[in-house]
């Protein structure tokens, strides 16, 4: 099983999102323009997401095949852990119209490692079984 | 444990990637094989062995410590 490639367009998509999201953090800490309500908090939200899918584009979109070592499986298990959260954020989003910054923060801090240790645990365990160990 | 990947290799005049592509992992994986710095599973020494069309104990073996 390969691990989920994107294709190479990918990596300019998630440079440019890299782009609104920073342009989109500056704009709202420095407050710029002044937002309220729902504007702020899609502001921020879109910010956070698009910096997080940013990363995923950027770095999948270089990995070229599945590798076998333990240096792999980390950077795989925090683009997948990168993922869930970006994906759980949107569906936030779109759900609670809109979700609490800090209350996302929170969120993401506690889930983020547990998914890491989670994935890459399996993951290495699979690799592991079909490939061997590295001594 | 000891391997004779490269030999078989180097008989067959096969690279390490033309190795790595035909059994399905990474070119690293073969060169950490080759250095003992790798412990392939049983599928891929099976794999690596066939590619050989030879058994697995010609191409690894089991040294005094092992």
């Amino acid at each position: 099983m390969k691990y989920l490639l994107l294709p190479k367009w990918c990596r300019p998509v998630g440079w440019v999102l890299l782009i609104y999201g920073i342009v989109a953090g500056i704009w709202y800490i420095s407050r710029i323009c002044d937002v309220n309500g729902w504007k702020e908090t899609l502001l921020i939200d879109s910010c956070l997401i698009s910096i997080l899918l940013s990363a995923v584009c950027i770095v999948c979109a270089r990995l070229k095949r599945e590798d076998e070592f333990s240096s792999a499986t980390r950077l795989v298990s925090l683009l997948y852990s990168f993922y869930i959260i970006a994906i759980l954020a949107i569906l936030g989003c779109v759900i609670f119209n809109g979700m609490d910054f800090i209350l996302y923060l929170c969120v993401m801090m506690a889930l983020c490692p547990i998914l890491f240790v989670a994935i890459f645990c399996g993951l290495k365990k699979r690799n592991d079984i079909l490939y061997g160990k590295e001594v | 444990m000891i391997n004779k990947i490269k030999i078989e290799r180097a008989v067959k005049g096969v690279t390490q990637q033309e190795l790595a592509d035909a059994v399905g992992v990474s070119r690293q994986t073969i060169v950490a094989i080759e250095k003992k710095k790798f412990l392939p599973s049983t599928p891929l020494a099976i794999k690596i062995s066939r590619y050989f069309g030879k058994k697995v104990e010609d191409i690894f073996e089991l040294e005094e410590e092992d």
